[in-house]
């Protein structure tokens, strides 16, 4: 593990790793979700989505390249002193955390309603927390490895939902454009929620190899990739229900597959459930990356596993504490989401003016004094 | 600080070891002397000639009789003992601990009374088992030729493949008690010099009174102990050794075993066999692609299985569901208990098989494939399906041409077997996910152990689950390390001619 920290990555397990990322827990219930806030113009909330994040990610750019050693845990003291910088950098291993727990209880509520009802959550909790645990231990190259092999599992994804195409109605599309703009725009705050992992590019862009403006590209390539699948996903479930069943279906894509029944095996949903598990573990596990790196840098700590496996418990308590019922996981959805929209979306995008307005300009004028 | 301890105490051995105790000019000194050295053991037998002016010294045990007749009497007879010490073939050693060591290679030693130089002729005896095809690698086309337990005919049969002065042979001893000698054959020029070094040094810190075969030499030197993958190849078998060695690899072989261990050694690398090569392109690939197929099924089959019994029933198609229904409803214990019961008993026949007399071990075989399994059903204890999956699933881990191999991938069955009892799918998924874990993290001698998959090196894709016709392989492989990359110009330039002048 020591040999493989200091490799860099390449630039293509760096698209993974963040397709992987963006993709977890959302996807499921990503067109419902949709529906709710646009009706069947939610596509164009998702395209919105797509184009803010792209924005956002530019922003992310312009901070990075400024300080193209450090992430986020190392910059953030630079930019704003150690004080405001570490209190800074609390505040985001708190929110890692945050969506750590959030999505171990997204996918805990998932399994109990779908294929386990009588299994006890803390045991998928802790199954999947400490997967993910084992996975971060092993440093970031071998994450790379992982994220790029089980992206197999998008393609054979992609062909179950093929499978679906055959019963479409493209009529359920229309009317284009009848969804008041406000509606439209909170579908893109919910598709924003789904597509939140580019957060970690702050963290992985240090360790990929290439030049600035390659790794850029790379990162909006990931980006685009997301948003054409999520793109898909949300046609074809629009496209199969009806503009008034699908208010009735939470995980639309698990119910068009259940529908289809193959000669050899029935109820495809299932096998989509678990490769679903492997997307959501590799989110889980970079947010957990990114939370375990943020406090061992903090501390400036030789040994990271022991951060790694603290972080790792007091996300199952908390997750435990929250637990799977209706009403604590929607309250907490809902923090969550307002958390996101700090940390993820505007700090950003602060932090990318602070960079090259004031700090470039502080750098200037101290340089100018020596 | 307890390196540093090691280290010194190594050097103090080395110190030791080149130590030398000259020889007395005393014939009687000489003599008494190496008959304590031996302990008075009987096998070292003295002759002496000449009225007790000269002894020829020997362990009876270890030389060839009509050698000593050959190399020593007759020069001996002709010249006489003056002569002889002058003109003859011997080698003149006046070091005691270096004449004992000759000795104990099977050298016999001629002393004369007044001189402290002793004679040594090569009088070794070699007891060998003929070259013959190694019963568990054997291949329908191709070589039929296996290592045997002499290291000098081993590395005799692989220099006879590679003709070419870049091999390069270097001997060590491993064992500090038996003195194992130890040969580390590579190929200047291809084989990564990092490697070999770290083979070498690797080789160098074992510090053991015993070296007995190479899955000795293999625990020492392999990275991850705690694993229960296999990371070093294992073959008796001169082309796979050659054809490794080729790509860059480093091999180890050792004296009084037939085993040659080869580094680094990728997981995919134990699908491999010389077959595969020996056949067309096409059989080969399908035939690999069947052995990849095999680990699937091998390691989750009955997992697979158990799940949709205990869980997920909606997952049999509905043609299906009466069949399986009525086979297990009869069945008193729950799916992981028959699984357990079936994946136990074979493992048992197996066992049971392998030892004993070939006619024997056909009779357990069908004792215990034939009339167990029918039993076992009639009488209720496990259902129908679970018979065909679980000797699917054996017949599965036999596939992999790898022993080492297919011994994990059966003992990886009860894990994933007991995980999706409890847990259904999500059970295999995180068992298979961990697995994932585990393969990507090890690395052998510095290469990850899955590569070409994860790390992905699409490149190397030609050889691993398909195999290309030969003269497409133009690169070696990355995971050997090898510093010359391309094998090949182009090969079939004459083909390229054909279509021109059409």
């Amino acid at each position: 593990m020591a040999k493989t920290a200091n490799k860099k990555i390449s630039r293509r397990q760096f698209f993974f790793i963040i397709v992987q990322t963006q993709m977890g827990v959302g996807v499921l219930s990503l067109p419902f979700d949709l529906h709710q806030a646009a009706k069947q113009d939610g596509w164009i909330s998702l395209l919105l989505a797509s184009m803010a994040i792209q924005l956002i990610i530019v922003a992310m750019w312009l901070t990075a390249s400024t300080f193209p050693d450090d992430d986020l845990i190392a910059f953030l003291p630079k930019l704003f002193g150690t004080i405001i910088g570490n209190l800074l950098s609390v505040a985001y291993y708190l929110y890692f955390i945050c969506i750590c727990v959030l999505i171990l209880i997204l996918y805990g509520r998932m399994l109990h309603l779908w294929i386990l009802p009588n299994t006890p959550f803390w045991l998928l909790a802790i199954l999947l927390a400490f997967t993910g645990f084992y996975l971060i231990s092993s440093g970031l190259l071998v994450m790379a490895r992982i994220y790029t092999f089980v992206s197999i599992l998008l393609v054979i994804i992609f062909f179950l939902l093929v499978f679906a195409l055959r019963d479409i109605q493209l009529v359920y599309l229309l009317p284009v454009g009848q969804t008041p703009v406000p509606q439209i725009f909170k579908g893109a705050q919910a598709a924003i929620l789904a597509m939140l992992g580019y957060i970690s590019f702050f963290f992985l862009y240090p360790h990929t190899k290439g030049t600035p403006t390659e790794r850029l590209k790379t990162m909006s390539y990931a980006n685009l990739f997301v948003t054409l699948f999520y793109l898909f996903v949300v046609f074809v479930s629009f496209t199969y229900f009806s503009t008034s069943e699908i208010a009735f279906v939470p995980q639309p894509v698990l119910y068009l597959l259940k529908a289809i029944e193959l000669h050899i095996i029935s109820r495809v949903d299932l096998f989509l459930l678990s490769m679903w598990i492997v997307s959501v573990a590799t989110s889980f596990s970079t947010y957990l990356f990114m939370a375990s790196k943020g406090v061992t840098d903090m501390f400036h700590s030789k040994k990271p596993s022991r951060f790694a496996l603290f972080s790792t418990i007091t996300i199952v308590i908390a997750s435990l504490i929250v637990g799977i019922d209706e009403q604590p996981i929607d309250s907490f959805t809902q923090f969550v989401t307002h958390v996101s929209m700090v940390f993820s979306t505007a700090m950003p995008l602060c932090l990318m003016l602070y960079t090259v307005t004031i700090h470039r300009f502080v750098r200037r004028k101290r340089d100018g004094k020596i | 600080m307890k390196s540093f301890r090691s280290s010194g105490g190594r050097q103090k051995e080395e110190k030791r070891k080149q130590e030398t105790v000259p020889n007395s000019t005393s014939l009687e000194d000489n003599i008494t002397y190496f008959i304590e050295a031996f302990h008075q053991s009987d096998d070292l037998k003295l002759r002496i000639l000449e009225e007790g002016r000269t002894v020829l010294l020997y362990v009876e045990s270890l030389v060839d009789q009509e050698k000593i007749q050959n190399e020593f009497f007759k020069p001996y007879m002709q010249m006489g003992d003056q002569e002889i010490m002058k003109v003859s073939s011997g080698k003149k050693v006046h070091d005691r601990k270096k004449i004992i060591k000759m000795l104990l290679k099977g050298h016999c030693a001629f002393a004369t009374d007044g001189s402290a130089d002793m004679l040594l002729f090569h009088t070794t005896s070699a007891f060998n088992r003929s070259v013959e095809e190694p019963d568990n690698e054997k291949v329908v086309r191709g070589s039929h030729e296996g290592f045997v337990d002499n290291l000098m005919i081993n590395i005799n049969l692989i220099r006879k493949r590679i003709e070419n002065e870049n091999l390069v042979v270097t001997f060590d001893k491993l064992g500090k008690m038996t003195n194992t000698k130890v040969a580390v054959v590579y190929l200047e020029g291809v084989a990564n010099p990092e490697l070999v070094e770290k083979v070498k040094t690797r080789l160098k810190d074992i510090s053991i009174d015993f070296v007995i075969s190479p899955g000795f030499i293999e625990e020492f030197i392999e990275d991850h102990t705690y694993s229960p993958f296999p990371q070093m190849i294992n073959t008796e078998r001169p082309d796979k050794t050659v054809a490794n060695l080729m790509e860059g690899r480093v091999a180890v072989l050792s004296e009084g075993s037939s085993t040659c261990l080869m580094a680094p050694a990728t997981f995919f690398a134990f699908y491999q066999s010389p077959d595969d090569y020996n056949s067309r392109w096409f059989t080969g690939t399908f035939i690999r692609l069947i052995r990849l197929f095999s680990f699937i099924i091998a390691i989750g089959l009955p997992a697979f299985y158990i799940s949709i019994v205990g869980f997920h029933f909606e997952v049999i198609p509905k043609d299906l569901v009466i069949p399986v229904k009525s086979s297990i409803n009869e069945i008193a214990y729950p799916p992981i208990i028959e699984a357990l019961v079936m994946v136990i008993i074979i493992e048992l026949i197996r066992e049971a098989g392998i030892r004993l007399p070939t006619p024997v071990g056909q009779t357990i075989g069908i004792v215990g494939g034939l009339v167990i399994g029918d039993a076992i059903v009639r009488a209720g204890l496990v259902s129908n399906f679970m018979i065909i999956v679980v000797a699917l699933t054996a017949i599965a881990s036999f596939v992999v041409p790898s022993n080492e191999m297919s011994t994990t991938l059966r003992l990886l069955t009860f894990p994933l077997i007991i995980l999706s009892a409890t847990l259904g799918f999500v059970g295999i998924v995180f068992g298979m996910l961990l697995l994932l874990i585990h393969l990507s993290r090890m690395e052998s001698f510095g290469t990850p152990y899955f590569a070409p998959l994860a790390p992905l090196h699409v490149k190397d894709l030609k050889d691993t689950f398909i195999r290309l016709p030969l003269f497409k392989m133009n690169t070696r492989p990355k995971n050997a390390q090898p510093i010359k990359k391309k094998t090949q110009t182009t090969s079939r330039e004459w083909r390229r001619d054909g279509k021109n002048s059409k």
